[in-house]
């Protein structure tokens, strides 16, 4: 009806399962993160360091993100889910290779399991490609934020190839090239290719949308696209194929070019609104000011090679934390708010709409909960970015028991918008 | 000069007249069309349809599709059929079609020997200048 059906949003049977494994690895990481204290301050290639990054990089942030993006199939292509089924798949394989991987690296079983669960993520990332491959084909709408999401999806498969071929590696010894340099380029295609282009993509959608911000110039997204794609393949290449050369510097500089179209993009939004912020779009507008942080220091490691400075390499630890604590998880934080809530809602209410008293989406949840969280969150962010720049890890401690909080309060609040009963009295008022 | 205005509209737009002064040309949102042309505010078929979809509210951002300025046309021809040309503030709301049934539903509610036809529009598209006095002040949560 329309063209603009909710029957064209997937169950959540389908998305409901991400968030709340996402949820539940953010907790868990939460902890780890406590007791990997010690390991923060030593080479980034330690097993708990690995395991860690890869229960953040995949079990909270893109399982989450996988879930979102079936969701959002329909509002940025404006067709339906290819499969609901695949999706299902999807969830149980990619859970099942993040939960083997974790423990491979915790335990350093790198010889004899690593390839096999890397093997089953990557086949996971297969699956979710294939199964939005498929629904895009039959859209004819494909904007510059359409297109930034398909060029996430495309180095989502490199970011799986080049991990299952490292832990491959570690069995069957093959790469001939620098472990380092392949390393750098995996973990730059998931950072920057998959997860950073996605939320481009996906919030040059929504932020606008929940802002009601109009008047846009897509101008600035066509060029963030291409440059910011144009420079992770020089920055990829010259990893891969010269090990790294003085270049890199010039090559991030593109990067960042680029990615400030992107930001000015959102910046007009954020200047145009119309709406005031609740505390979803505050974790989300406030995670792009704190992007400050890894692009400082991605622009001191990226002059590495100018500088014989080979202490500058502590830095990458921290460069990581900013990126997957200080942006990834202040994003998706807040962007639960404004998706699960209203994923739920329209399943349960939909058909009540204009016939009985019910809740808005904004009720499903504890506001006051989520303000404390995003409080303690900023709080645990000070501390960390302290402990790390006075080097005094009572200071990262206190950062880790604060983010413990906070995954508390985010579960919580998650749990109550998908089983509280309370909600569902509505229904027989 | 309005008259036989809904309550809550006329107080707020004497709130409104009297900030800004008597001089300044007020067209109440609500009997003004999509172009700002000031209608006839009287107790037309149209103002009592609009009076009846403020009951609509958009779930996202918790205002009702009248002052979101969403509501281009109402008329009713010989045969008692309503018609209602409306938009949505962005063509990518995911919740188009719910609250195009609830505009429905809500008006065979209302005139239960009508029938009801609604049209989407997104030409012209929906702009900020379209909300009504009320529809700003509660998107930035001041209702006062």
């Amino acid at each position: 009806m329309f063209g603009l059906s909710t029957e064209r949003a997937p169950s959540p049977t389908l998305v409901v399962p991400y968030f709340i494994f996402s949820a539940i690895a953010f907790l868990i990481f939460s902890v780890l993160l406590l007791f990997s204290i010690p390991e923060l301050g030593l080479h980034f290639m330690n097993p708990k360091i690995l395991a860690l990054t890869h229960f953040a990089a995949l079990g909270w942030i893109s399982m989450i993100i996988m879930g979102a993006v079936y969701q959002l199939v329909p509002v940025i292509f404006e067709t339906g889910l290819y499969s609901q089924k695949l999706g299902k798949l999807n969830f149980v394989i990619f859970g099942l290779g993040i939960l083997g991987m974790v423990w491979s690296f915790w335990t350093m079983h790198f010889k004899n399991y690593l390839f096999v669960f890397g093997g089953l993520v990557f086949f996971a990332f297969l699956l979710f490609s294939f199964n939005i491959f498929k629904s895009i084909i039959r859209s004819n709408k494909c904007h510059f934020s359409g297109k930034l999401v398909l060029s996430a999806i495309l180095w989502l498969l490199l970011t799986g190839l080049l991990g299952f071929l490292l832990t491959l590696n570690y069995t069957f010894p093959f790469l001939k090239q620098d472990q380092f340099n392949v390393l750098k380029t995996h973990a730059h295609f998931g950072m920057i290719g998959w997860l950073l282009f996605l939320v481009m993509g996906v919030s040059s959608v929504l932020i606008p949308m929940f802002l009601v911000s109009h008047d846009l110039k897509d101008g600035f997204l066509k060029k963030a696209l291409y440059l910011c794609n144009f420079a992770l393949l020089l920055i990829s290449i010259d990893w891969l194929a010269f090990a790294g050369t003085l270049w890199i510097s010039v090559y991030f500089l593109i990067f960042f070019l680029g990615f400030s179209y992107f930001l000015k993009y959102i910046f007009d939004a954020y200047r145009k609104k119309l709406r005031k912020l609740d505390v979803g779009m505050k974790h989300t507008m406030i995670s792009f000011v704190f992007l400050l942080i890894p692009a400082v220091l991605a622009g001191l490691l990226s002059l590495s090679g100018w500088l014989d400075m080979p202490e500058i390499n502590q830095l990458i630890i921290p460069y990581g934390l900013s990126i997957f604590v200080g942006f990834f998880s202040n994003l998706i934080l807040g962007q639960m708010y404004k998706t699960l809530p209203f994923i739920l809602w329209l399943h349960r209410y939909k058909h009540l709409v204009g016939k009985k008293e019910i809740p808005m989406p904004k009720d499903l949840y504890s506001e006051q909960l989520a303000q404390w969280q995003y409080y303690i969150y900023l709080l645990a962010v000070l501390f960390f970015a302290l402990g790390f720049l006075f080097e005094k890890s009572f200071l990262q401690y206190t950062g880790a028991v604060l983010l413990i909080v906070t995954a508390l309060l985010f579960n919580v609040n998650v749990f109550i918008i998908v089983f509280s009963k309370r909600q569902r009295a509505f229904i027989e008022i | 000069m309005i008259t036989n205005t809904h309550e809550s509209d006329q107080k707020w737009y004497e709130r409104i007249k009297k900030l800004f002064g008597s001089k300044k040309k007020m067209v109440h949102p609500a009997f003004s069309d999509v172009h700002g042309t000031e209608l006839i505010p009287d107790n037309s078929f149209e103002s009592q349809v609009k009076g009846i979809l403020k009951k609509v509210i958009d779930p996202e951002l918790e205002i009702n599709i009248v002052d979101l300025g969403l509501i281009y046309k109402v008329e009713q021809d010989e045969t008692n059929r309503i018609f209602v040309e409306m938009t949505l503030s962005t063509p990518a709301c995911p919740i188009g079609d719910v609250i195009v049934q609830n505009v429905i539903d809500t008006l065979q509610n209302a005139y239960p020997s009508k029938d009801v036809d609604v049209s989407l529009v997104f030409d012209p598209p929906w702009h900020p200048g379209l909300l009504t006095e009320v529809g700003k002040k509660a998107l930035r949560g001041n209702f006062d």
